[in-house]
């Protein structure tokens, strides 16, 4: 798409803000905002009038703020030792059964207190098939190859391209975000599952303005560029799921792309060892806003 | 309980325990409050954690015994140091660090009450200004910002073109954000 004129970019700026905007058009209008002040300035107003209407129709904010009260004071009473010796023992039973542990719990939607309506699980794919083969044939650049570790263990290895330092890879990362030209983060073939534990039909809704993604990775040598301009990843894609009790949606992470409609940020490994990566996922289910989150996966990168 | 109590009367019951008059409380602040952080962080996204985060600060500390003199100005000064903490978080370099104001400096009582004064009054005029709108207008911000539905799945329902609708949102959010801004004003979409 051409460059906008800020009479382009004005007729947009409330559907943007309210997240109506089609995705070439979006990109358009952010590259607008990050060179335009004005714009830029006009743009917060659309902003706040969209949060002053999301906050006029959100009648049901406080009985969220009364139900976080009293999960607070649930979790702040103390508890009898007997029933903490079962907790303890049900979460290591937990922990085995599932091979690669379970995610985290909101909102509490089902007919039982004691279970968690939405969960996140993550684990690594393993499919190999000639789609999946192509994909990272096409992706693979310096200085990251991958391989995936077969077997028990949710492990990814990443291979650093042998011969450049990641203090070189750092500059090159930030050259590549004055021009503009950033490398494609690295593929990592995780899935991350959404299921619905809870008794009731559950609607999530992902890629509106509460979808975000964090990936917590942690490790020497993580290095976060804000990606602006790119083509937002198929997990930020607006819909609604309708999850069934016992139902799962599974997402598919692809690459270390993180963040939320209009504002991404790649994430890069630069430097060989080992790292976990958690994922945290925000979304719209059953009409509040819940963020779910994955147990952690190890990633090793070698050279 | 009686929600027309005074801020005072429901702080002296929740200090004896009654949470049901903290939830008066929250249920008369809960959009000021929003407003308020809204203005500070310029992310609608982030409102409602600040705002559940705010008012759970501050039932902890009644909890606690704390007796605040005014309870309004109290809680906006919470909701002031929850934003200012968010602000000054160790950034992931995912959003650009600008935009949003700095809040190092503490605000006084006096000014905490007009921001209190301000938010009430912005919420009784766009709430005016919805009233005003033509019913099928309105019925379409309330599929989007209370159902949170999206332009497509707003066609699908009313059996309308996505276009249509997008261009009635579009005309609807200027005449708003032009009627809220007191030097402008343009023709009712």
């Amino acid at each position: 798409m051409n460059a906008m004129t800020c009479h382009d970019v004005e007729e947009q700026l409330d559907l943007l803000a309210a997240d109506e905007c089609d995705r070439p058009m979006r990109s358009a209008v952010e590259r607008h905002l990050q060179e335009c002040a004005s714009c830029a300035a006009r743009y917060a107003e659309s902003q706040q009038l969209r949060g002053l209407l999301d906050l006029h129709w959100d009648a049901a904010g406080p009985e969220r703020v009364r139900r976080r009260i009293e999960r607070e004071e649930r979790r702040a009473r103390p508890r009898p030792v007997v029933l903490l010796f079962v907790r303890q023992a049900a979460s290591l039973a937990a922990l085995l059964l599932v091979t690669f542990g379970l995610g985290w719990l909101a909102p509490r939607t089902g007919t039982d207190e004691s279970r968690p309506a939405l969960q996140l699980s993550a684990r690594v794919v393993r499919d190999d098939g000639p789609e999946s083969k192509a994909k990272m044939m096409e992706n693979v650049r310096p200085p990251v190859d991958i391989e995936r570790e077969q077997g028990p263990a949710e492990l990814v290895r990443l291979t650093l391209a042998r011969g450049q330092s990641g203090h070189a890879f750092r500059a090159e990362l930030r050259q590549a975000e004055l021009d503009k030209k950033l490398p494609t983060p690295p593929e990592v073939p995780i899935a991350l599952e959404l299921s619905n534990n809870g008794g009731r039909s559950l609607q999530v809704r992902l890629g509106d303005a509460a979808t975000r993604l964090t990936l917590e990775v942690r490790g020497n040598g993580v290095a976060r560029v804000p990606a602006v301009g790119v083509a937002e990843p198929a997990f930020l894609r607006p819909r609604t799921l309708r999850l069934e009790p016992g139902e799962h949606e599974v997402l598919h992470i692809d690459r270390l792309i993180a963040g939320a409609p209009g504002r991404l940020e790649y994430i890069y490994l630069t430097e060989p060892g080992d790292y976990t990566l958690t994922a945290r996922l925000r979304v719209t289910a059953g009409g509040t806003v819940a963020t779910v989150t994955s147990p952690e996966i190890r990633v090793k990168v070698g050279h | 309980m009686d929600s027309t109590a005074t801020d005072a009367e429901l702080v002296q019951q929740t200090l004896r325990g009654a949470r049901e008059a903290f939830h008066h409380l929250t249920v008369r602040y809960y959009r000021p409050v929003g407003g308020f952080i809204l203005k500070r962080v310029q992310r609608p996204d982030l409102v409602e954690d600040l705002v559940q985060e705010t008012f759970l600060e501050a039932y902890k500390a009644l909890k606690a015994g704390r007796r605040p003199l005014h309870f309004s100005s109290w809680l906006f000064g919470i909701a002031h140091n929850r934003c200012g903490k968010w602000l000054r978080r160790k950034r992931p370099t995912l959003f650009a660090p600008n935009e949003a104001p700095d809040l190092a400096v503490a605000p006084s009582e006096q000014a905490l009450r007009e921001e209190l004064e301000e938010q009430e009054k912005q919420i009784a005029h766009l709430r005016s200004h919805l009233q005003g709108l033509p019913e099928e207008t309105r019925r379409l911000l309330e599929l989007k910002h209370r159902d949170g539905k999206t332009c497509e799945e707003i066609a699908a329902a009313t059996g309308r073109p996505v276009g249509t609708i997008k261009s009635l949102l579009a005309r609807t959010y200027k005449w708003l954000r032009e009627a809220l801004t007191p030097t402008s004003g343009g023709a009712r979409p």
